[in-house]
């Protein structure tokens, strides 16, 4: 091969990065030709002077900081994200397992049960009106029993306790 | 990369905020270099690079192989950079910064400071920069070829000619210099 097609092959010599076959014929040719020799050395000391002067750079103060506090941002974004995709997952399934039991012959029963209990609710509000004012008397009645029921319990439960100190 | 890193990319990807700040710790520096590399500018690097390492957060879920995490980011880095090059050349505030540059350079040269190889890189051409700091990230051929998504051929030949042209500019240095 002439000096040209080697030379195409040299930076990748240097790099350690060519297939054996292909080495040994760039170093077949570097023993016998002094100026590829001397391009191998120049190239040599490039790499090495490029690659410790790039090297060397670091990245500004700070920037570990920066680039967390963006982070925290990202984070929060998408818990909030999520979160809100939780409870429109609820919502609907609540939705439509309402609808669906509705729909559904349980929903037949339960719609009965609702106007039972309307119906319940619409007799007693009307207990009142048919008894006139002796349901006043009643309710007083019922309480002033109840009051002395309690008050009787009550003085009884003390007394067990007090004999049963003094004994 | 060691064991201990693929752990904490396992724990973040189930969601460990903690473990992606080691992370983000661990990978500042070769995510920022690549980035600077290709940008060659600090202000726009930083916030490229913070936007790199968001970009990896949200999608960490579908990195399939913990072991593939390095050449995964820098993908995600090289990409990154050139679409903002690309969106930058776009809106036409390039020219500026590049006259800034040269600004800079005058003012290297009239100085007499040594023309450090930051911007001997930014004299290469974008694909040589990318392929080269890929490089010295410590990706072999084929590494790089997959990160780029070109042919390993490709990979050789932009390699060696930007090695070629780095080392001019710094043999043209050292003549200026005397
Ligand atoms: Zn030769």
């Amino acid at each position: 091969m002439s000096c040209h097609e080697i030379q195409m092959y040299l930076t990748a010599y240097v790099d350690d990065a060519l297939e054996i076959d292909k080495r040994n014929r760039v170093e077949q040719h570097l023993r016998q030709c002094y100026d590829c020799q001397a391009l191998v050395k120049e190239l040599q000391q490039t790499t090495a002077l490029v690659f410790e002067q790039l090297n060397r750079t670091v990245a500004p103060i700070n920037f570990e900081d920066s680039v967390m506090q963006q982070i925290a941002g990202v984070y929060q974004e998408r818990q909030v994200r999520r979160f809100s995709i939780f409870y429109l997952a609820c919502a609907l399934i609540g939705i439509g397992g309402f609808a669906a039991v509705l729909l559904s012959p349980v929903g037949t029963f339960i719609r009965v049960l609702f106007h039972l209990f309307l119906a319940v609710l619409n007799g007693l509000s009307f207990v009142p009106a048919s008894l006139g004012h002796w349901w006043m008397v009643c309710i007083l009645l019922s309480t002033i029993v109840l009051v002395g029921s309690s008050i009787f319990g009550v003085s009884r439960v003390l007394r067990s306790l007090q004999s049963e100190v003094v004994l | 990369m060691n064991q201990n890193d693929i752990d904490l990319i396992r724990h973040a990807r189930k969601g460990s905020t903690e473990a992606f700040t080691a992370i983000v710790r661990n990978y500042k520096n070769f995510v920022y270099r690549t980035v600077l590399a290709i940008l060659q500018n600090r202000q726009d690097s930083e916030d490229v690079a913070q936007e790199v390492f968001i970009k990896a957060y949200r999608a960490l879920a579908g990195l399939r192989d913990a072991r593939t995490f390095p050449s995964w980011l820098a993908q995600i880095a090289t990409r990154t950079a050139l679409d903002f090059i690309q969106s930058k050349r776009k809106n036409q505030t390039v020219e500026l910064d590049s006259e800034k540059f040269v600004v800079n350079d005058d003012i290297h040269r009239a100085a007499n400071i040594r023309l450090d190889l930051e911007n001997a890189l930014g004299h290469l051409s974008e694909e040589h920069r990318v392929v080269t700091i890929l490089r010295v990230n410590g990706f072999d051929y084929e590494e790089i070829a997959q990160i780029l998504g070109i042919p390993i051929g490709t990979v050789r030949s932009r390699l060696h000619n930007a090695r070629m042209h780095l080392r001019q500019l710094l043999q043209d240095e050292r003549g200026d210099n005397g």
